[in-house]
């Protein structure tokens, strides 16, 4: 631990000087290089679901004793699609049976981040994306841990990774090199404002690199793009592009979570957008589809009880999904610890037995080969990954 | 030396064409050491707007709890909180650009926005979210002028900072509260002490250790937040026994305040600040790689002093490295809009008003493109505030939207018809619009679109 604050406090300036990085500026109108100059041959999409996702209404474990009687108004809507006799999907995700009855869809149930008791959305958030065991010191916000893991793979460009949202997310922000886009309208140039604006640009490096790299990624996106779709669509379409070619590790999110009241209608809306993300993906990947691990996971999951609005709180064990045809699907991962009043984590969360970060470290390793020792130091400081389960081929 | 335009651009809001350029250094800590206008005219909501909420708020809370109330009751006042709350923040920040727009000189406002930087603080609950700048405003604008001490009390005294660094969860371990109390497993948050140490004063690079955070939080402990939003000393919640931080040693009897407060005057003057906060000022103002001897005679004039900012400001002002005509550093996104809607004349009063009457307008001219250009007011990413390096914010995709926002920036509420996008050029930028910037104004096909060329060039992003 503190060996990573202080390395993060040397590299301070480095890592900035790492967005802009010499390969940005030495790679004007790259077309998609040959797979086979690419570190690795897999992908890892990463979706950070914020808000707080409720693990035990979108992973229902209707086998439990004590399940119902904790939600009698959630469990009581429309039927869930029973997956292996104790758990059961939520109604909103039945297009993705078929992917979980072709083993490329899989959950991880009780799982959460070593983050507790202080139920922050903000913090969670940090806590996840950076990848740390606590946010402490002020540099802990400086790098998130999917960066930290670009940094590893050798020949990483700055295409190598890459993250679709209008803001830079902590996940994906830190000193490796890596892209950053959003699906837009980008009519906001005439062409001819366009030759002026080069030209503008063109006296200071800085300017002139960024732009270059700003013009082309509008303009794969403008080729690409169908505007009439929504946004998430865009997302996941723009998305495959980049993954089919230099990009192997990328990031988004979907947000909406935050179920406090009226949560069946609540929660329709983040679903069909993570059902029709995952969905989208894999038409646009096609082949590659089979060399891509999809993980979501959220901040920390919602209490076990339902609340008097119809709703849950924020709480600390939850559920993470996979899907892709790189991943272990068609199980439920995680040692189940049990609804009784007695198992709960404070008596009221799902308690949490195991650490996403140890999942998505194991998938890492498998994908791409990075040691032990690098996942445990610099991908995910202090995490012991022994015992985890093997969520990906 | 001192150039009007530099002073303008680089230690101010940016040039305007109803403002002229500061005439010198002296008249800039003159103005500085005046009257606070911009505070009189664009005022930012006290935190006595917010506190009618906390009675009512509490008591149906505890209705609920004993199965009074309904839950949803809770909810929907929340939401109302919430909704009354944003609104004032929203003219917090319409405010605070609009004091850079009107600003004389923007000595003030810059100085203010780094040293609200330094003190970052993110509200934090139902009553605080949205309180940054009423923080700002009682903590850290009054006192730009003054004794860093000054400031660096009421600052870390301040609710908002209480509690965005834990310390309202901070009991002392062997106070009277945890031994009455040895089954809600009490004790300290180190939060504040830390950064109190790291960022605020001494510095990461001074010669503390782990003893002295801890030390410093339990010299901390005892600070807390009252219903009424107040700082409030509990004897009951501190550490007993005499604390011992860099040198500075309290009094055993840890029962009061003063203890706190002798303690960061002692920081406030200690060598290892007048360094900290000597070169970050110049790393803010002039250069990532400040000049050595700059830096120097700023903090052999702090020590000299004994912490008087206007005193290094000056020695800021009056040392050549100050006046490099490059421009190296990046105007961050609050900075940047303010310099632009400032060069372009707009109205502030139009900003406030807009702000007030049609928010809508506002989420779309500046607080949605504040967060897509990488500064989410009001929500930092860290206790150690925005990065100051340029790269980290010309990025393509935040560059993409300062385009975006510069392309619409001429037909904003407030911005006056402007004749011609040369005249934009001059007004921003004087001797400092290059020769391809001044082609392409003159050369674009609309009005806007050339207008936005003058804002996306790199001498008017860059200060």
């Amino acid at each position: 631990m503190q060996d990573f604050s202080r390395s993060a406090r040397l590299t301070r300036r480095t890592l900035l000087r790492g967005f802009t990085g010499c390969c940005l500026a030495a790679s004007p109108l790259v077309t998609p290089v040959t797979l086979a100059s690419a570190p690795s041959d897999h992908r890892l999409v990463v979706i950070v679901l914020r808000g707080a996702m409720d693990g035990l209404d979108v992973l229902r474990p209707v086998g439990d004793p004590d399940y119902a009687a904790l939600r009698p108004g959630l469990a009581a809507g429309p039927e869930a699609l029973p997956l292996d006799g104790f758990f059961a999907l939520h109604p909103e995700l039945a297009e993705l049976m078929p992917l979980w009855q072709a083993g490329q869809l899989g959950f991880a149930h009780a799982v959460s981040t070593p983050y507790r008791d202080k139920r922050s959305h903000f913090e969670g958030q940090d806590i996840l994306e950076a990848g740390l065991p606590a946010m402490e010191g002020a540099h802990s916000r400086d790098s998130g841990w999917l960066n930290r893991l670009a940094g590893l793979i050798p020949g990483a460009t700055a295409r190598t990774a890459f993250a679709v949202g209008r803001e830079s997310d902590l996940i994906l922000r830190g000193p490796a090199p890596a892209s950053n886009w959003y699906p837009q309208r980008a009519d906001t140039l005439s062409p001819q404002g366009k030759r002026l604006a080069e030209l503008v640009f063109h006296d200071d490096p800085l300017f002139r690199d960024q732009a270059a790299r700003m013009f082309e990624l509008a303009a794969e996106d403008a080729e690409s793009a169908d505007r009439s779709q929504p946004q998430h669509v865009q997302v996941a379409e723009y998305l495959s592009q980049q993954l089919l070619g230099e990009t192997r590790l990328a990031a988004f999110s979907i947000t909406g979570w935050d179920t406090h009241g009226g949560q069946e209608a609540a929660l329709k809306r983040p679903l069909k957008q993570l059902r029709e993300t995952i969905l989208h993906l894999q038409a646009g990947l096609g082949p590659v589809w089979d060399r891509t691990a999809i993980v979501a996971m959220t901040e920390f999951g919602r209490t076990a009880r339902e609340n008097g609005t119809k709703g849950t709180d924020h709480g600390t064990g939850g559920a993470m999904l996979m899907a892709g045809g790189a991943v272990r699907g068609g199980k439920v991962f995680g040692g189940w610890p049990g609804l009784d009043e007695a198992s709960l984590y404070d008596r009221r969360d799902l308690m949490p037995t195991g650490d996403v970060r140890a999942l998505a470290a194991g998938a890492i390793r498998t994908l791409y080969g990075t040691g032990a020792g690098d996942l445990e130091r610099t991908v995910f400081p202090g995490l012991d990954m022994g015992g985890a389960p093997q969520i990906v081929l | 030396m001192f150039q009007p335009h530099l002073a303008a651009i680089r230690f101010g809001t940016g040039r305007s064409p109803v403002h002229p350029d500061p005439a010198s250094a002296q008249a800039m800590l003159d103005a500085l050491s005046g009257p606070d206008s911009g505070a009189a005219a664009f005022p930012v909501s006290p935190m006595d707007d917010v506190l009618p909420w906390v009675e009512p708020y509490r008591a149906l809370v505890k209705a609920r709890n004993q199965g009074d109330a309904d839950p949803q009751e809770v909810l929907d006042m929340l939401k109302e909180i919430r909704k009354s709350e944003r609104r004032h923040w929203l003219e917090g920040l319409a405010s605070t650009v609009s004091r850079g727009v009107a600003a004389d000189d923007g000595f003030r406002d810059r100085l203010t926005l780094f040293w609200a930087d330094h003190f970052t603080a993110a509200g934090r609950g139902a009553f605080l979210r949205n309180r940054v700048d009423t923080y700002v405003d009682a903590a850290i604008r009054p006192n730009v002028a003054g004794k860093f001490a000054d400031m660096l009390k009421a600052a870390e005294l301040h609710p908002v900072m209480l509690q965005y660094l834990n310390q309202n969860t901070s009991v002392g371990p062997g106070s009277k509260l945890a031994e009455n109390r040895p089954n809600r497993r009490l004790g300290l948050n180190e939060n504040l002490g830390r950064e109190l140490l790291e960022l605020h004063t001494v510095g990461v690079d001074a010669g503390y250790g782990q003893e002295d955070v801890r030390q410093m939080a339990e010299l901390l402990a005892g600070l807390n937040v009252t219903n009424e939003m107040e700082m409030v000393f509990q004897p009951g919640r501190a550490e007993p026994g005499a604390e011992h931080v860099l040198g500075f040693s309290s009094s055993p009897r840890r029962d009061q305040l003063q203890d706190i407060l002798n303690a960061l005057d002692y920081l406030a003057v200690h060598p290892d600040t007048a360094a900290h906060l000597s070169r970050k000022l110049a790393v803010h103002f002039v250069s990532d790689t400040p000049d050595e001897d700059l830096v120097a005679s700023m903090a052999a004039r702090y020590r000299e002093s004994g912490g008087d900012l206007m005193q290094v400001y000056d020695a800021m002002l009056s040392h050549p490295a100050a006046w490099a005509p490059e421009l190296q550093k990046i105007k961050r996104p609050v900075d940047y809009v303010t310099s632009a809607l400032r060069g372009l004349g707009a109205d502030p009063h139009a900003l406030v008003a807009t702000a007030r009457e049609t928010p809508r307008q506002t989420y779309r001219d500046l607080v949605n493109p504040l967060i897509f250009m990488g500064q989410r007011w009001g929500e930092p990413d860290g206790p150690n505030g925005w990065p100051e390096e340029g790269a980290a914010w010309i990025t393509a995709n935040a560059l993409a939207q300062r385009l975006k926002w510069a392309m619409r920036a001429s037909s904003m509420p407030g911005v006056p018809a402007m004749a011609e996008p040369l005249q934009l050029a001059e007004a921003a930028l004087g001797p400092l619009a290059g020769e391809r910037l001044r082609f392409a104004a003159g050369a674009a096909e609309t009005r806007g679109e050339g207008i936005g060329l003058v804002l996306i060039s790199p001498e008017f992003q860059r200060r």
